[in-house]
């Protein structure tokens, strides 16, 4: 193979990498809500003809989602599972305009070890169970409470099988959006 | 391919391939000879219903589910726990990946499979399975050495443990009510399908 041929070759991998996948190495922006409801669904109903599908929560908060779109389809497959599993889901967005951000699934987790000091404006946060590191802005509103529950978590005795928290995580920036006590209808996201 | 066929593939790989008194392979009892090992790796890693392509989490679940089918067809399978330094928590694992936006994953723990292998002098070694980081059967020094954190503990155990946090404690299942209950099939699906969806979630205007 030629050196023109090899070059060739390289600059078509490349950009059939760019092409199917970016890894930039950015994370998206944080959530930007401005609200963080974490609630079970009240109710559920797409509508024919393109015309927005509405999520009720159990706090009657009503959220308006556009179909069509990758994001819907990913939305609503959360939504199925909370329903059926009677979990609480995270939804992200503009409550008194029903705008969705976006709607995470929550999971029932204990912590596994909590950084003592916050660095760069965050905390790390392992779990029993989830592999990856998770982080807690310190900036948010929320985060005084959710440290002293993810704390709280680490000395109760809680443990992978019988966790004490529900906790809403944002796989695209690792960031603890919301916790509250297992049994609580409060999350500490929640104003 | 069916179920059906993979039984029969399953069957298949418990018999050595090489002819009878062969001087070459001798594959005692519960051991693969490293062709088989790729075998099963490559098989695992073509199962479109584990999502090999979410590292951020499933690494339990895959374990689970991998070992579970070795051990049914008689395989001496382990596993073997990464954990980052503790309580240093900062020295966590990072392990670089075309599947995370990012670029890289970070983990406190991570675990696979192991399987006993013999080598074509008859000597059997331990090597893991993971298609998650690695592209074929791997020893525990090299699974360990891709996930960057030389201060990290490799702790091997059989294949019991569904989850083992860093102090030890091992559960064989998510039942909050025992701890011994493997997880179900359908429990295990759940979690494919949560991290499916998280999957989907973190590569939303990436792809």
């Amino acid at each position: 193979m030629t050196a023109a041929s090899r070059f060739c070759v390289f600059i078509f991998g490349a950009f059939l990498m760019t092409a199917s996948m970016a890894i930039d190495g950015i994370p998206p922006d944080p959530l930007q809500g401005p609200d963080f409801v974490m609630a079970k669904v009240a109710s559920w109903q797409e509508r024919p003809g393109g015309a927005d599908a509405e999520l009720v929560l159990d706090d009657r908060t009503s959220w308006r989602i556009k179909p069509g779109t990758k994001m819907y389809s990913v939305l609503r497959d959360a939504i199925a599972a909370a329903v059926k599993n009677k979990n609480e889901l995270l939804v992200s967005g503009d409550k008194r305009r029903g705008i969705v951000e976006i709607v995470l699934d929550t999971q029932r987790l204990a912590t596994q070890e909590i950084s003592s000091k916050e660095t760069n404006g965050r905390y790390s946060v392992l779990f029993q169970g989830p592999p990856s590191v998770y982080y807690l802005r310190t900036d948010r509103p929320w985060s005084a409470q959710a440290l002293s529950l993810l704390r709280h978590s680490a000395s109760s005795g809680a443990s992978f099988s019988s966790p004490d928290l529900v906790v809403a995580l944002d796989p695209r920036n690792s960031e603890i959006v919301a916790v509250k006590p297992l049994g609580s209808r409060k999350a500490a996201a929640t104003p | 391919m069916s179920s059906f066929d993979q039984q029969q593939e399953a069957i298949k790989r418990q018999f050595s391939s090489a002819p009878p008194a062969s001087p070459v392979v001798s594959c005692p009892k519960g051991a693969l000879t490293e062709q088989e090992a790729k075998q099963w790796f490559d098989d695992f890693k073509h199962r479109e219903e584990i999502p090999w392509n979410y590292p951020n989490d499933c690494c339990y679940n895959r374990a689970h589910v991998m070992a579970r089918e070795l051990h049914a067809v008689g395989v001496d399978v382990g596993k073997v726990w990464n954990y980052a330094p503790s309580p240093n928590i900062g020295d966590f694992l990072r392990v670089a990946t075309p599947n995370d936006p990012k670029g890289y994953v970070e983990w406190g723990y991570h675990v696979a499979p192991t399987v006993p292998v013999t080598d074509p002098r008859g000597q059997i070694h331990r090597m893991v399975i993971d298609p998650s980081i690695a592209n074929t059967p791997i020893t525990p020094d090299q699974w360990k050495a891709l996930q960057g954190q030389p201060l990290s503990k490799l702790v091997a155990t059989n294949a019991s443990p569904y989850y083992r946090d860093q102090n030890g404690r091992a559960y064989a299942g998510v039942d909050p009510t025992n701890r011994q209950r493997p997880p179900t099939h359908e429990e295990v699906q759940a979690i494919f399908d949560r991290h499916r969806r998280a999957r989907a979630l973190n590569w939303i205007g990436k792809e």
